[in-house]
């Protein structure tokens, strides 16, 4: 019975991931997503997830987060459009979830529920005006703006050849679009861009270039400067805070209640750095049943505080993270009453290890180790990070 | 009539000596001016999942004649614009963005964009 559940919810997390798949992501904002870090996903998500965590713990839970706002869009596709997308703001950095615990014989072991907020979330650059006008301002990019113009202005020189005007704004339009790369221009019209960039003192450095690399894609050269750019701003701080409870199993009555605020902050700058390092602080607050009193209460009190690091491994090319590994320390504090054996005052040893087998689909394995008493602890979860907005990046495209 | 001359001296320096310049041709050249071909062109532009910024300048003959930016969705509009007129378009959208020109052009309209840099041209057919 254990097995066919463990099963079941793998082929449930799996055929979600490969739903996702199918569809092309050619809205940013799903992009985006793709190159978010596990880390980041679990602190806070931008559509759906699908968690079973603790896969081999006496305490198991399958969990669904979203935002309300993918399950809005998801409804109605024209809150993606701009004015929309932005208004909404606040649904976008809202996280709700439901969780269903079960115990080690996957039996129902209580119901879990929790809402989390980015109190700021500067990740985002889908909606940041400060991110657009740095991009625009950007020397590179000024350089690529004035070439654009000079080229046009040359062609809308070519009025007495209407033929020829419309011949080289096409081949243009495909060295534009990065279908061509310079060398398979027209040899007169190289010539003539190269002159066009000489004459103006603000596209030196390109014509520098352009005269050195004959296979220079201006495309490519954009891409790269926007991603750079995003990469940059995906450093920056993102803080949250939550509220999460879980009930009984026979009554719906709080067993739990866990205040949670997390932060988030990239450490190391893209250009100089291959993988990335984000700092990572936990700290939770969590009111539990005092088992030593009769009757059921919530006031046992324990405070945790989780600093790490996260170390990010990504692709070479597509500069997705497959690998992570976060480090960190853990102290917590019980305020009340303590079990027998029990110290007031521990601190562990937490690491997690996040494989991520498919595009949507991590694997984190968290290992906690009491140094005090030389315990180790280990929990296997899975994770299925999903959009199911197939349909509404298509109407994107469209 | 003076300030022609004077307006015209200036040019005959700047040129050279050997190069003469007509200022009335000059002055059509830097002006939108009205001409049987010429018409209105709306350059819609929409933001989608994002935000983001685009300047349209209009060219002719090599010359700038209208330049305008936008930061949201909506229409520049260009109130003279003839034939081998060249639109030329310079941005960023973080989300995608759509180029729709209420004239033929080449390459035609409507064009749609990803995240990232936008750089492109339309010729006015």
């Amino acid at each position: 019975m254990k097995t066919r559940i463990l099963i079941f919810s793998l082929v449930l997390l799996l055929s979600f991931s490969g739903w996702a798949q199918k569809k092309p992501d050619p809205n940013p904002a799903l992009t985006a997503d793709s190159l978010a870090t596990g880390n980041y996903k679990d602190v806070l998500n931008s559509f759906f997830q699908l968690t079973f965590d603790k896969l081999t713990g006496p305490d198991k839970e399958l969990k669904f987060t979203s935002t309300p706002f993918a399950v809005m869009a998801k409804i109605d596709t024209s809150l993606l459009v701009t004015e929309s997308y932005i208004n909404y703001k606040t649904l976008r950095n809202t996280n709700f979830s439901f969780a269903v615990k079960l115990d080690s014989s996957y039996k129902f072991n209580g119901f879990s529920s929790g809402v989390k907020y980015a109190l700021i979330n500067k990740r985002d650059e889908t909606v940041s005006r400060a991110f657009v006008d740095l991009v625009a301002n950007n020397k590179s990019v000024q350089e690529l703006y004035a070439l654009n113009d000079s080229v046009n202005a040359y062609i809308s020189k070519l009025l007495t050849n209407p033929v020829k005007a419309r011949q080289t704004i096409t081949d243009y339009k495909e060295f534009l679009t990065g279908a061509k790369n310079f060398e398979d221009l027209d040899q007169t019209f190289q010539d003539t861009i190269i002159a066009i960039a000489r004459r103006a003192g603000s596209t030196r450095n390109i014509t520098d270039t352009l005269s050195k690399n004959k296979k220079f894609n201006i495309n490519k050269r954009a891409s790269d400067i926007y991603e750079k750019m995003k990469k940059d701003f995906n450093n920056n701080l993102l803080w949250t805070i939550g509220l999460s409870d879980t009930t009984y199993k026979d009554q719906f009555f709080f067993s739990n209640i866990v205040l949670t605020t997390e932060l988030l902050k990239g450490i190391t700058n893209y250009k100089n750095n291959k993988n990335d390092v984000e700092l990572n602080i936990k700290a939770t607050l969590q009111t539990i049943d005092d088992t030593l009193k009769t009757g059921r209460d919530l006031k046992r009190a324990v405070l945790g505080f989780e600093p790490g690091i996260n170390i990010v491994f990504k692709t070479k090319e597509t500069k997705k993270s497959f690998l992570e590994f976060k480090l960190s320390g853990g102290y917590y504090h019980t305020f009340t009453s303590l079990y027998k054996d029990e110290e007031r005052d521990r601190i562990t040893l937490n690491s997690t290890i996040r494989i991520r087998i498919m595009n949507d689909i991590w694997i984190p394995l968290d290992i906690k180790y009491d140094p005090k008493n030389g315990n180790f602890f280990g929990f296997l979860n899975v994770r299925a990070n999903f959009k199911a907005l197939g349909n509404i990046a298509k109407f994107l495209k469209n | 009539m003076a300030k022609k001359k004077n307006i015209k001296a200036s040019i005959t320096v700047l040129a050279g000596k050997n190069t003469t310049v007509s200022v009335r041709k000059l002055k059509a050249n830097l002006v939108a001016s009205s001409a049987p071909t010429s018409a209105p062109a709306r350059v819609g532009i929409t933001f989608f999942s994002g935000v983001g910024q685009i300047t349209a300048s209009l060219f002719r003959n090599g010359v700038l004649i209208n330049m305008q930016s936008i930061s949201s969705s909506g229409n520049i509009n260009f109130s003279e614009v003839q034939s081998g007129d060249v639109i030329s378009i310079n941005g960023v959208c973080t989300g995608t963005a759509a180029i729709a020109i209420n004239r033929t052009t080449t390459p035609t309209t409507p064009e749609h964009f990803t995240a990232g840099i936008i750089l492109s041209g339309y010729l006015i057919n």
